[in-house]
């Protein structure tokens, strides 16, 4: 696709290969481009920050314990994300089997995008108003839309690594994203800038 | 680095555009500093843009990124977690080996870098400009008792204080400017946002796109001081490293018209303030400033406005306030001194902001 997008790919198999040979450097670097991205992630699935931030790190963890005999990933990034989204939710169900809640179903159970009150502060009225209602018409989506729309925009996914980590064919993430924009349009009947400037949607 | 015409991106485009990600997602400082002039520019594009960040905060939803100080500590969480792997002897020898070598390098890198600053020339800076050789730059210095205008290759302007120097290229980088000052200088940068405007001292670097600032350098400390337009400053050693990792962390600090940083030697530190002597940003007529039983925070909106700088007070508490007076001809400090008297509150200057403290004028 775009060359930056190369760029980082291939930089990303050269931070691995450097991590494969015991660079600290390496690793930092890594941890350094993804922390932000992947904690962001786990917390669509469970809402609290410390739990994430540990999984996170196991995650890295276990990558640099097995660095002598890990195999290298077509895409470094949706490996992570689908590492963390993995480990958030096996970590999370176990945590609330263990405190005797009754089980819940996490994955369908995604939060997704709730307003945080902070926006209104950092930015101005406008901006926050506009993210609020967003939100809104997110919020209306069915989870699993909420979530291809995430990683693809969010998280600047391909779709076929999308379809990788959420373990779905490339086909139901064309279609899930189809169904998302469908349903978010009729969510924004009345603000016209948007239909329009979203035209020329790609895949 | 060139950027596209993003004049014909579209919301998509925008959101998954890593230039524009990285000011929304990451709040990095410098492509901050690029999308806020460009929008100045194309003032028809800020719908989509706005659109475009809002989608990506909505999606975003919190903000995780995380300070440095902070990844320090994960990065020593994940290596000491390391299950126990038995390290051989030979690669701690080797490891040492390397160790000592890098503190020899090193000692040896700093004592050259202290000589060549010692001789009091501005020839430590020249290590910015490997690519250049002396013959393309010009060195200005004033020895005269009276402004220097000095007119750059872009029509940029610089008046240089008595007893300070400046060299610049004669003809700029095709990416961008930059000028080293020593001493004192007043810039009137012509707008130009595709060549960040430079300029370096021994302590610290502000990047600009157009704007006008005064800089200030003595011995023990670093000052910028801004009157119109967007600056950014950073430390000298943060600049340079940013640009050994290619990696850009916001370790500068904005500063709008009327606020100053200072970087004292001693802390190393860069302190935002408000200017010593704010100038009026509006024009505004002096009419406006006589006031006849005015509710004070009236007042205090006024202010804002005239000096560009923001006022943080409790409004409930202000709102029996009145004023009658005539602030034409005072300045910021003393206008603020005659509002606190007769309100009997006082103000503090904190971060380039002004605070006032209040106890009420309800008379009780």
């Amino acid at each position: 696709m775009k060359s930056n997008e190369r760029l980082s790919t291939a930089t990303d198999l050269l931070l691995w290969q450097q991590i494969k040979n015991s660079s600290e450097f390496g690793l930092r670097k890594l941890v350094e481009k993804y922390f932000n991205s992947l904690q962001n992630y786990g917390y669509k699935f469970v809402r609290d920050e410390d739990f994430v931030k540990d999984c996170v790190q196991e995650v890295f963890i276990e990558i640099w314990s097995r660095r002598d005999r890990i195999s290298t990933p077509d895409s470094v990034r949706a490996y992570l994300l689908s590492c963390v989204r993995k480990r958030v939710l096996r970590e999370g169900y176990r945590q609330r089997i263990n405190r005797d809640d009754e089980p819940m179903d996490l994955e369908n159970d995604l939060s997704f995008v709730e307003f945080s009150p902070e926006w209104s502060v950092i930015e101005q009225e406008s901006l926050a108003e506009t993210t609020q209602r967003i939100s809104d018409s997110l919020n209306q989506l069915p989870k699993r839309q909420r979530e291809v729309i995430y990683l693809r925009y969010y998280q600047n996914l391909e779709r076929d690594e999308i379809a990788d980590i959420m373990g779905v064919n490339p086909q139901s993430v064309s279609n899930l994203l189809q169904a998302a924009f469908k349903s978010f349009r009729e969510n924004w009947v009345g603000i016209l800038v948007l239909t329009r400037l979203f035209d020329g949607l790609s895949f | 680095m060139k950027k596209p015409d993003y004049r014909d991106y579209s919301v998509d485009d925008l959101s998954r555009d890593d230039y524009f990600r990285s000011w929304v997602i990451d709040h990095n400082h410098q492509s901050e500093l690029f999308w806020l002039n460009w929008l100045e520019q194309n003032p028809d594009c800020t719908d989509k843009v706005q659109l475009a960040r809002a989608f990506l905060q909505a999606l975003g939803e919190k903000d995780t990124s995380l300070p440095s100080s902070e990844l320090d500590q994960i990065m020593t969480n994940i290596l000491q977690s390391n299950p126990a792997r038995v390290v051989p002897f030979w690669q701690r020898t080797a490891f040492q080996l390397a160790a000592s070598l890098l503190l020899i390098i090193g000692i040896g890198y700093v004592a050259i870098a202290y000589l060549q600053r010692s001789d009091d020339s501005i020839g430590g800076l020249q290590a910015d400009s490997t690519n250049l050789t002396n013959s393309d730059f010009v060195e200005t210095v004033n020895t005269g008792a009276q402004l220097q205008t000095i007119r750059l290759q872009d029509n940029s302007q610089v008046q240089l204080y008595p007893k300070s120097k400046l060299r610049y290229p004669k003809q700029f980088d095709p990416n961008r400017r930059e000028v080293y000052l020593k001493g004192r200088a007043f810039f009137s940068i012509t707008k130009n946002p595709r060549k960040p405007f430079w300029v370096y001292t021994d302590q610290i670097s502000t990047q600009v796109l157009g704007t006008s600032f005064l800089v200030t350098t003595t011995a023990s400390n670093a000052k910028v001081e801004v009157h119109s337009g967007r600056v950014s400053v950073y430390r000298r050693n943060d600049v340079s490293r940013e640009q050994q990792t290619s990696k850009s962390e916001s370790a500068g600090m904005v500063l709008t018209p009327n606020q100053q940083v200072v970087f004292s030697n001693t802390d190393k530190r860069l302190v935002k303030s408000v200017v010593d002597r704010p100038i009026n940003l509006l024009q505004t007529p002096e009419i406006e400033y006589i006031f006849d039983e005015a509710p004070i925070t009236q007042v205090l909106k006024l202010l804002e406005k005239t000096y560009g700088l923001t006022f943080i007070y409790d409004e409930a508490s202000l709102s029996e306030c009145y004023l009658t007076a005539n602030l034409t001809n005072e300045s910021l400090f003393d206008k603020l001194n005659l509002i606190c008297k007769i309100t009997r509150s006082s103000y503090e200057l904190v971060d380039g902001q002004i605070v006032i403290h209040s106890k009420g004028c309800d008379n009780k």
